[in-house]
């Protein structure tokens, strides 16, 4: 990783217009696209002239001093129980971070990881960061792993979509996980309109904790969810002590967004159909005299 | 028994192409496994000189048909499901088209190696390509897939391997699961060790971070685990040399000069395989490099075609390490290029399309005139490149291949480079319908 001394915050005014984020195990946990996150961040800063220094933070390095921003992706199974392991040693950082008001972005894999526990299917425990009110039970015998694309909207009170003042907005991805998420004393970031989300049961996709957002979509879920982007990008560098951000375009982003909420909605028609025709089928059967 | 799974065979393919529903490699012999439960079984043991597989993520299709190519020029007789139709219909399929055929040469999808050498009985020779990250959403992990074929693999007596010694996953499962196996690779002493989207960077053995000292192709290169000592084989057959001359790659070999009338470092692993390959089943090393210098591609694998001043290659693109190997292949090739992205979502794309975001396109895409995007999520495609650096003045978003080609034709352009996934290639096939093909 690049290791950067740490140094007092300087006077908004004078502002270096650096976000410090650090990126953990880039290398093991980069499964389902996480690098466009990266890029959206580091390309919507880049056009309002700010910049992202990200810090990678790989198994068994040292995490930066300094940090504004936290982003954590998914992995594959082998990885992921290898990246439990060195989470826990990051564990005192990361509260730290968050505790100071550093922002964290955690996708999938990084979702389970924050939170209190995972479930094994044979019952075994993982033990969790803790960070978030939230348990996640693997999939059981005969339980589908959540795939497919999703839409869910985020209502204007949410804290992500801007609080009270803030308007209404839609998070698309795409899901792609056996492990069944729910929560505990916490806000989920969006209801779902199309896919499963959390656990496919209680409507809710994700986890809007104020400065800790964590998402089952990938996608990867920042380039066509702008606002989001924007969202976590202003809560970095007013951390970073640079104040409010400047207002930018995002009419390419909001087109691949629009694309991705037609098929979504598409698909989610089609199988609402099927299920339809499933359900008239047995009827008819049901009815059918001499069976 | 035979003589019924093939007459149904012939006319469900007769159907098929009467309806104009495409070549019919599938669908007959998935109408011949549903009526006739024992017949991929009982016709691989008709095979008196037996078969052999062909597997990975990428390039089964060319390896399976540069082989095959050789093998028939050295006068054998072989079937070959040579179309990339590689689930248990396309093999049946083939299998009902040539039945007296005494060897067959199978591309099988990596997913279904465990099912398919059920089904198939033991194979003389089974190429192992490379396993990178495809289509999640539909495969599962790659850690999962290589566990299917060692379980596969591990039964069986007297089957040789040709793995690829630098993909470390491809090398363990070669290694534990105890044939005999002809190890080959390239050697890139290039330094470009690269950044790279990568599946299998941790030991398969003992899951500590391998170290490379090379790395050239995602997971491909020079790596040794510092925990266990697990490392890259030493190679039985190794290209050295490679270089691009006119688009065609060409490299070293102990057996002689490689030469090939496509470009890319992968198509030299897919002529490496083909060549164990084909040594193993009696072909003379000088003769199957003399077979693969004359090697045509096969329509959508570097492809061309022309009409009017306009030539348009095609390559499929279906995954990150496919789209970085293309987009590098395309650096290395001269003079001004269009290109055309067509990415759909479609069940056999990979509903999943977060894989454009792994590629590495900020490094890799070459310098182009014009950069058209196009298929069921054209938009996604164009914000990717847009976001890697393409100016907005020279990135467009067309709603179909044939506006694509007219946009880069209306602004002059000689040469398009077409990179369509799977299910765009049949629109591409349809489009280039009656366009000259050009031979390279």
């Amino acid at each position: 990783m690049t290791d950067v001394p740490a140094a007092p915050v300087p006077p908004a005014s004078a502002h270096d217009g650096l976000i410090h984020a650090a990126w953990l195990f880039p290398t093991t946990m980069n499964t389902y696209g996480d690098r466009g996150n990266v890029a959206a961040l580091t390309r919507r800063a880049d056009l309002r002239g700010l910049g992202v220094l990200w810090h990678a933070v790989e198994l068994g390095d040292e995490p930066p001093d300094r940090c504004d921003l936290v982003f954590m992706g998914g992995g594959q199974d082998r990885v992921q129980h290898a990246a439990a392991a060195d989470l826990a040693r990051l564990r005192p950082w990361l509260a730290g971070v968050v505790a100071d008001g550093g922002v964290v972005l955690a996708v999938c894999a990084g979702l389970q990881l924050l939170g209190r526990r995972y479930v094994a299917a044979d019952g075994s425990e993982l033990t969790g960061l803790g960070l978030l009110d939230l348990e996640t039970l693997a999939a059981r015998p005969g339980e589908w792993r959540l795939i497919g694309n999703v839409v869910a909207d985020v209502p204007a009170s949410t804290s992500a979509a801007g609080g009270e003042r803030g308007e209404g907005h839609v998070l698309v991805g795409f899901e792609n996980h056996g492990g069944r998420t729910f929560l505990g004393d916490e806000r989920p970031l969006g209801r779902v309109r199309c896919g499963y989300g959390n656990n496919g049961r209680d409507g809710g996709e994700g986890v809007d904790a104020g400065r800790v957002i964590a998402t089952y979509l990938h996608g990867p879920v920042l380039p066509k969810n702008a606002w989001l982007t924007d969202h976590l990008l202003a809560l970095a560098f007013d951390h970073a002590g640079g104040g409010a951000l400047a207002a930018l375009p995002h009419e390419r982003e909001d087109t691949a967004q629009h694309e991705a909420v037609r098929i979504a909605e598409r698909d989610a028609a089609r199988r609402r159909a099927e299920r339809g025709g499933l359900e008239r089928l047995r009827a008819t059967l049901r009815r059918a005299p001499d069976r | 028994m035979e003589l019924l799974p093939r007459l149904t065979a012939r006319s469900v393919a007769g159907a098929v192409r009467l309806a104009g529903a495409g070549q019919a490699s599938s669908m007959p012999g998935k109408v011949v496994n549903r009526l006739f439960p024992g017949y991929l079984a009982a016709h691989a043991r008709r095979l008196t000189e037996g078969f052999a597989v062909v597997t990975g993520t990428n390039g089964k299709t060319t390896t399976a048909n540069m082989a095959a190519r050789a093998l028939a020029d050295a006068g054998r007789d072989l079937v070959h499901n040579s179309e990339g139709a590689n689930l248990m219909s396309g093999i049946a399929t083939a299998f009902a088209r040539r039945p007296e055929a005494r060897f067959a040469l199978l591309e099988i999808d990596e997913a279904i190696v465990p099912a398919a050498l059920d089904a198939l009985g033991r194979p003389r020779v089974v190429v192992l390509a490379n396993l990178f990250r495809d289509q999640l959403d539909r495969y599962g992990e790659v850690d999962r897939l290589a566990a299917g074929w060692l379980a596969a693999l591990r039964p069986l007596t007297g089957t040789v391997l040709v793995a690829n010694a630098d993909d470390p996953i491809v090398a363990w499962v070669a290694r534990e699961s105890g044939c005999l196996t002809v190890f080959f690779g390239v050697d890139v002493r290039d330094g470009r060790a690269e950044r790279e989207v990568s599946d299998v960077t941790i030991c398969p053995r003992c899951s500590t971070m391998l170290e490379y000292t090379s790395r050239w192709l995602s997971q491909l290169g020079d790596y040794r685990c510092p925990s266990c000592g697990f490392a890259r084989p030493p190679r039985d057959l190794e290209a050295r040399g490679l270089r691009t001359v006119a688009g065609h790659a060409e490299a070293e070999l102990a057996a002689g000069e490689l030469r090939l009338r496509v470009p890319g470092l992968y198509n030299v692993y897919n002529a490496l395989a083909a060549l164990a390959l084909t040594r193993r089943l009696g072909v003379e090393p000088a003769a199957a490099l003399a077979s693969f210098a004359a090697y045509q591609p096969v329509f959508g694998r570097w492809s061309r075609v022309r009409r009017d001043g306009l030539t348009v290659q095609v390559n499929l693109v279906k995954n990150p390490a496919g789209m970085n190997q293309t987009l590098r292949a395309l650096g290395e090739v001269e003079g001004a290029k269009t290109l055309l992205f067509v990415l759909n979502d479609n069940i056999a794309d990979g509903r999943d399309i977060s894989w454009i975001w792994d590629a590495d396109i900020e490094e890799l895409l070459p310098a182009a005139e014009l950069v058209v995007t196009t298929g069921t999520r054209r938009h996604e495609m164009a914000l990717r490149l847009s976001y890697a650096g393409v100016p907005d003045e020279r990135l467009e978003t067309v709603s179909s291949v044939a506006d694509g080609l007219a946009l880069a034709a209306a602004q002059g352009a000689a040469e398009v480079y077409l990179l369509p996934t799977y299910t765009a290639l049949k629109e591409v096939r349809a489009t280039l319908a009656g366009w000259e093909v050009v031979h390279q």
